[in-house]
């Protein structure tokens, strides 16, 4: 009797699984196209970055060459702004205020973080991924990626690829109301082609403005610390670790970076100074939160595009172990 | 509307994130949005439940204000719309008037014109607001014409000068000595 | 200071007392009976009866929203809408333009771009200098809310050149720099 009425469910439940296994691989296979197509693909276009009521339109050029990438960012409204990211360089130039300004690419020398099969194997764990409906963006045919969080301590994404390239020409970040909290979406793009060393510099004009510059690198990464995180989500783990001084009051600041392959927290570890402002709680700016506290004379602030209860989790085992 | 200066201080406090401005602006502002939510909803106990959120909805929203409009005329949405959907969800209809309450909120005063004070309401103004109505009819002229010529006629300390043929120093006394004495009269009554 | 109180209600005074006055009310604690504070509420009150805006019935909401206020994550503006909201914040960043400079310059002897960047980029960093400049020159606040927002600001930057979006790949990171300041007039 018993065994009779489990026999169909578990056959039901292997080709749910089988089947499910199956889109999932699909949907996986097409954000392995995305990430892959972000490292290779050189394009021009212009997008949109839509954020609590905001709207922001910038033209965007960039070049991978010879494994290097190259890029121009450049806002088309209110005061124009752009952004150069060189070989090892990123120049900000910022003409209303009449300065440029530079630093070492912090991101990673070679302009992207190398995603490896076991970040696919890490993201698994913490989110399903569905494949959408194809449609159309930026007049090309574009195939839509849903990324599903697994539990409440992360954000969902929306993705549309270009279909041919992969390249990402859509993205919606989603709260477990379904409501988008940002997105950004390619309204023109041209896929390839060769992008001239022209279109890679700055139109404004560097004589005109003053320079600021860093001309050493500054962050350290960090092997051994005095803190402690006891507790966090699962499916976070520990990726980067750096200790760098603060330009603010030139006090040392710990700055560890937690990632699940998608969502990323940091922590943020900084000796408290005469004067400094003592709030601390749960704060928000548009889809970042934040939390922060007071330990041994150290505020810890921990923040992310992930749900309050995910920097609250992290900031609560933060712990001194000296 | 023009834009109130001190809402313009507090509201970048807030954006900031100082949430103890806010408190300030609830404190401002309170009274005049019951007044406008019990135009939608008639009893006293849900009319409190929806200006408390219509307060928590503005603040979770404060980053979106940017100052094209006045604060109060911002916060005069929120808390049509808190009503609204209040209605919506007690599945009352809302009341035609709420379309005339719309177009109504740029003209000072205006909202008096919709006003409906039944008889019960009037009954039931409760002893603050009588306390402050009689101590204002019991101040002396030159005070009472000084406040209302303000608060009533929105003037400036200058054109209330010229109104009352006095120095600006001498409006600046007689307005806050208005608000002293009246101040002082309810004192029992507020906690 | 009451009859300063009345003067803030009616926009009589400068901008300089203005602030200053408000910095204060907002720090009094209300549950200390402050009577600055109770004037503020009494006197608006006051304004409501005078224009016939007031409730049937009167009672004072004010404590119930700030427990509820208190629960709440504190809210900050994203960076391209902090804006000088008004011409006298303009006026004030404007003079202390100069003095600007020198703390930009000061920042980046002592720093990385991005938070330079942001200094620079982001209209609110000259509102934060410019408000701690002022304030050793003025009677201008440096609030604790200023600090605390470019604080966040720099941690902002910080971890958005660690993160990488899907795809998009810091190209995000650096959009969130390079957004436009609004209403620059």
């Amino acid at each position: 009797m018993a065994t009779s009425s489990v026999a169909p469910r578990l056959i039901t439940f292997l080709l749910i699984a089988f089947l499910s296994e199956n889109v999932a691989a699909d949907a996986l296979t097409w954000l392995m196209k995305i990430n892959s197509a972000a490292a290779e693909v050189s394009f021009s276009g212009t997008f949109v970055y839509i954020h609590d009521g905001e709207i922001e339109a910038m033209e965007v050029v960039r070049r991978v060459k010879d494994g290097m990438m190259q890029e121009r960012l450049y806002s088309l409204n209110g005061a124009p702004r752009e952004i150069i990211r060189g070989m090892d360089k990123v120049w900000c130039y910022i003409p209303d205020q009449n300065v440029v300004v530079y630093d070492y690419r912090q991101i990673s020398q070679s302009g992207f973080p190398k995603t490896l099969p076991s970040d696919f194997e890490q993201l698994k764990r913490n989110y399903r991924f569905v494949e959408g409906s194809d449609g159309r963006i930026a007049d090309r045919p574009v195939q839509q990626i849903n990324v599903i969080p697994n539990d409440a301590y992360r954000y969902g994404y929306s993705l549309w690829a270009d279909s041919t390239t992969g390249l990402l020409l859509r993205s919606d970040l989603i709260n477990q109301q379904d409501e988008i909290l940002e997105q950004y979406l390619f309204i023109d793009v041209e896929i390839g082609g060769d992008i001239t060393d022209e279109q890679l510099v700055a139109v404004s004009d560097k004589d005109e403005l003053q320079l600021f510059g860093n001309n050493t690198p500054i962050t350290a990464s960090a092997d051994s610390s005095d803190w402690l995180l006891t507790q966090m989500p699962d499916g976070y783990t520990l990726s980067k670790h750096i200790r760098r001084m603060s330009p603010m009051d030139a006090g040392e600041v710990e700055h560890l970076v937690y990632t699940d392959g998608l969502s990323s927290v940091s922590v943020f570890i900084k000796e408290i100074r005469e004067g400094q402002s003592e709030m601390s709680g749960l704060s928000r700016m548009g889809a970042v939160h934040a939390y922060r506290k007071t330990l041994n004379n150290h505020r810890i602030t921990v923040m992310g595009e992930v749900p309050a209860e995910t920097v609250e989790y992290f900031a609560r085992g933060v712990e001194y172990s000296n | 509307m023009e834009q109130d200066e001190n809402d313009i201080v507090l509201v970048e406090r807030v954006q900031n994130g100082d949430k103890q401005a806010f408190n300030l602006l609830v404190e401002k502002y309170q009274f005049r949005i019951k007044h406008l939510v019990s135009r939608f909803v008639k009893d006293s106990h849900e009319q409190e439940d929806i200006v408390q959120e219509s307060f928590i909805k503005a603040y979770r929203a404060i980053s979106r204000f940017r100052g094209d409009s006045a604060f109060y005329t911002w916060l005069y949405r929120i808390a049509v719309n808190t009503s609204k959907n209040y209605l919506v969800a007690m599945s009352r209809r809302p009341p035609a008037q709420d379309v005339i309450a719309d177009e109504m909120v740029h003209s000072r005063g205006a909202e008096r014109l919709v006003e409906s004070n039944s008889p019960e309401q009037i009954a039931q103004n409760d002893q603050l607001v009588e306390a402050i109505k009689q101590s204002i009819s019991a101040l002396p002229e030159e005070l009472k014409q000084a406040i209302q010529l303000r608060e009533f006629d929105g003037l400036s300390y200058e054109d209330i000068a010229v109104a009352m043929n006095c120095p600006i120093g001498t409006v600046r006394s007689r307005i806050f000595r208005a608000r002293e004495a009246i101040e002082q009269a309810i004192a029992d009554l507020v906690e | 200071m009451h009859e300063e109180i009345s003067q803030l209600i009616d926009q009589e005074l400068n901008p300089e007392q203005r602030s200053a006055l408000l910095e204060r009310l907002i720090n009094t604690d209300t549950r200390n009976n402050d009577t600055a504070r109770k004037s503020w509420k009494c006197y608006h009150l006051i304004g409501n009866v005078i224009r016939d805006e007031v409730p049937s019935t009167g009672k004072d909401l004010s404590a119930l929203v700030r427990d509820k206020l208190e629960k709440e994550p504190t809210v900050l503006a994203p960076l391209s809408i902090k804006k000088p909201g008004s011409n006298e914040r303009q006026n004030a960043r404007q003079n202390a333009r100069k003095d600007v400079w020198k703390s930009v310059g000061l920042f980046a002897i002592a720093a990385s771009l991005v938070v330079v960047a942001v200094a620079t980029l982001m209209p609110m960093k000259f509102d934060g200098i410019a408000f701690q400049l002022t304030a050793s020159s003025k009677a201008f606040n440096t609030s604790q809310a200023i600090r605390f927002s470019q604080e966040f600001d720099e941690m902002l930057v910080k971890h958005a050149e660690f993160t990488a979006s899907p795809g998009m790949n810091g190209l995000i990171a650096y959009a969130k720099l390079v957004s436009a300041e609004k209403l620059q007039q």
